[in-house]
C-alpha cells in the first residue's frame, strides 16, 4: 500500500492529536472516567450538586494531567536538549503553520467536547424532577427574608427513589418569570458562554496573537465588564434598600447556592487550565 | 582525487560549499565542502564535538549557518519545501518520535505525508525486527524506539537518508539486520545513505566512501575501496596528528 499525500494530510495531524493525545484511555483516563461518569448520570436522572462538583473536577484534572504528561517528558534525561513535538514534527514533511493550526483545532474540538458534555449535565440538573410526597417547609432567614424549601423525592430512570430539595425564594419582581432553578438556569448558561468565549478566544489568540489580542480587548472585556456593572448594580441595591437585601441581591443568593459556586469555581479553573495547557503545547510548537 | 570530485557530473544529492558555522565561543564547521552524489553510501565519522551532528541538521534546515552554500536534492537546504522533505529520510541521534503514540499511530501519520510509504516494507520491520508497534513508545525499551524510529523512515523509501548515529541502542544481532536494511536500500532502490556512526566496522560494512571530520573541517575524503590501509588506522593516524599539531603549537 502507498502513501496518499493531499488527501488526509490537512486533518490527519488533527485526527493523530485527537487519538493519540486528547482521547486516548491510557493518555488521559481522566477523560475516560469522566466520559462514563456523564452518561451514566444523564441516563440515570438522579444527578445532584455533588455530582456535578465531581463531574467538574475531574473535568479539570484531566486537563491539569494532559499538561503535566507534557511536562514530564520535556523534564526527562535523554530529551532535555528539545520537546519531543518539536524534536518530531521538524522531520516530517508539514509547515509549521499546517501543524500549529491542526493543534489548536484539536484542542479546540476537546474543549468544546467537554464543553457540551458539561451543559448536558447542567440542563440536566436544572430540570425540575417529578416530585412525590411533595411538601412546602417555610422558614425565616436571618435578614427576616421569608424562604420557601420544596422537599420530596423523585424516581431515577431505574426506578430508584432520592430525596430532592429546592428553595423557592420569594422575589417582589421576579416571580413571574422566575420558576425553581430558573435563575440557576440563566446564570448558569451566562456563565457557560461566557467561558467557551473566553476559551476560544484565548486559543485563537495563540495562533494568531495580533489579531487575537484586538478580540480579546473587544470581546474578552466585554464579559467581565457586565459581571463587574453586575456587582455594582447588587451594592447600589444593597444600599438603596438600607434595612432588607434588594430585590437583585436576593436573586443573586438564590441563583449563587452551593452548587452553581462550585460550577463557577471549578469552570474558572477549567478555562485557565486549558489556556495553560494550551500554552505549553503551542510554546512547544513555536520552536519547529 | 577524492570520490567527491569523481562523482560530480552526475547527480548531486548532497552539495556543500565552504561550509561556516560558529556557536558564541566555538567553531563547529570550518569551510567545509563536500559532494555527495545520487545512490552513494557515505560514512561520516569523527570524535565527539567533530561537527557531524550540526552538519546533518544544517542539512535538514534545522539550524543556521553563517557562510557558504548547503543544497540538498538540489535545494538549498535553508529553504526545503515539504516536497523536498517527503523524499528525504532523516533519523537524529536523540529519539524524537512523541512518546505518547504508538508506532501504529505514528506510522498512520507519516502514511498521509509519504507518497512513497510502502506498507508492506513497514510491516517487514515490524515483524523482522520485532518491534512492539501498538505499545505506547514511552513504554518501549531505547532499543526499540530506535528501531521504530528506522522502520519508519526506511518505509518512506526516500530518496536520500541521513542518519545519525543510527545504531545507538542497539544490540548485535539488531545492528546486523539494521545494516542489511541500509544495504538493500542502498542496493535495490538507489537510495542515497549519508550517515554517522562511531563504530568503525559499520561504517566499513556498508558505505562506499568515508568522510572524516576533525574540529570541523574535512580532513579525509575517500572511496574505501581505495584504501591502502584499514578506517581504523587511518582515523587513528588523523587523530594521533591532531595532537601532534596541537602539543607543537603549544609548544
Amino acid at each position: 500500500m502507498r502513501g496518499s499525500r493531499g488527501r488526509h494530510q490537512h486533518l490527519s495531524p488533527v485526527f493523530f492529536f485527537l487519538k493519540t493525545f486528547f482521547f486516548n484511555p491510557l493518555n488521559n483516563p481522566v477523560f475516560v472516567v469522566l466520559f462514563f461518569f456523564v452518561v451514566f448520570f444523564y441516563w440515570e436522572g438522579s444527578l445532584d450538586k455533588y455530582h456535578v462538583a465531581m463531574i467538574m473536577y475531574l473535568a479539570l484534572l484531566s486537563q491539569y494531567f494532559l499538561k503535566n504528561m507534557l511536562q514530564g517528558y520535556s523534564s526527562d534525561v535523554e530529551e532535555t536538549t528539545k520537546a519531543p513535538l518539536i524534536r518530531f514534527f521538524k522531520a516530517l514533511p508539514i509547515t509549521s503553520p499546517k501543524i500549529y493550526s491542526s493543534y489548536l483545532l484539536s484542542a479546540v474540538v476537546y474543549v468544546l467536547l467537554i464543553y457540551v458534555l458539561l451543559g448536558l449535565l447542567l440542563l440536566e440538573m436544572m430540570k425540575l424532577p417529578d416530585l412525590k410526597g411533595m411538601q412546602f417547609i417555610q422558614s425565616v432567614a436571618p435578614d427576616g427574608d421569608t424562604v420557601t424549601t420544596l422537599t420530596g423525592y423523585a424516581l431515577s430512570r431505574r426506578g430508584i427513589p432520592y430525596f430532592v430539595s429546592l428553595d423557592w425564594s420569594k422575589s417582589l419582581l421576579f416571580d413571574s418569570i422566575l420558576k425553581i432553578g430558573g435563575g440557576k438556569f440563566w446564570t448558569s448558561l451566562y456563565a457557560v458562554l461566557i467561558f467557551i468565549y473566553i476559551s476560544v478566544l484565548r486559543i485563537f489568540q495563540q495562533m494568531r496573537p495580533k489579531r487575537g489580542f484586538q478580540l480579546v480587548i473587544l470581546f474578552h472585556k466585554l464579559p467581565l465588564g457586565i459581571f463587574l456593572l453586575l456587582g455594582l448594580v447588587f451594592i447600589a441595591d444593597l444600599i438603596l434598600t438600607q434595612n432588607e437585601i434588594g430585590i437583585y441581591s436576593r436573586l443573586l443568593i438564590q441563583s449563587m447556592d452551593v452548587t452553581l459556586s462550585l460550577f463557577l469555581v471549578v469552570f474558572v479553573a477549567t478555562v485557565f487550565s486549558t489556556v495553560s495547557m494550551s500554552k505549553v503545547i503551542l510554546a512547544r510548537l513555536k520552536g519547529y | 582525487m577524492s570520490a567527491g570530485s569523481c562523482a560530480r557530473k552526475s547527480v548531486m544529492d548532497i552539495e556543500i560549499r565552504d561550509l561556516t558555522k560558529k556557536y558564541v565561543n566555538l567553531s563547529a564547521l570550518r569551510k567545509v565542502s563536500l559532494n555527495v552524489s545520487r545512490g552513494e553510501s557515505v560514512g561520516l565519522v569523527g570524535s565527539n564535538a567533530a561537527g557531524k551532528t550540526t552538519l546533518l541538521h544544517i542539512l535538514m534546515g534545522f539550524i543556521s549557518f553563517d557562510e557558504g552554500i548547503v543544497k540538498i536534492l538540489g535545494r538549498s537546504s535553508a529553504k526545503i519545501d515539504a516536497i523536498t522533505k517527503e523524499k528525504i529520510g532523516f533519523v537524529a541521534e536523540e529519539i524524537s518520535l512523541l512518546p505518547w503514540a504508538t508506532l501504529l499511530d505514528t506510522a498512520g501519520l507519516y502514511r498521509n505525508y509519504y507518497t512513497r510509504w510502502d506498507e508492506n516494507a513497514f510491516s517487514r520491520f515490524v515483524e523482522e525486527w520485532g518491534i512492539v508497534a501498538d505499545k505506547r513508545l514511552r513504554s518501549l525499551s531505547k532499543g526499540q524506539r530506535r528501531l521504530a524510529e528506522l522502520a519508519l523512515c526506511f518505509s518512506c523509501r526516500p530518496t536520500i537518508t541521513l542518519l545519525d548515529e543510527p545504531f545507538i541502542g542497539l544490540d548485535a544481532v539488531m545492528r546486523i539486520k539494521v545494516l542489511e536494511a541500509m544495504r538493500e536500500m542502498n542496493a535495490e532502490h538507489g537510495t542515497t545513505i549519508f550517515y554517522t556512526s562511531h563504530i568503525l566496522s559499520d561504517i566499513e560494512k556498508i558505505a562506499k566512501r568515508v568522510i572524516i571530520i576533525r574540529e570541523g573541517e574535512v580532513c579525509f575524503d575517500e572511496s574505501l575501496s581505495d584504501l591502502e590501509s584499514s578506517l581504523e588506522s587511518i582515523f587513528v593516524r588523523y587523530y594521533d596528528l591532531a595532537t601532534e599539531e596541537h602539543d607543537s603549537s603549544e609548544e
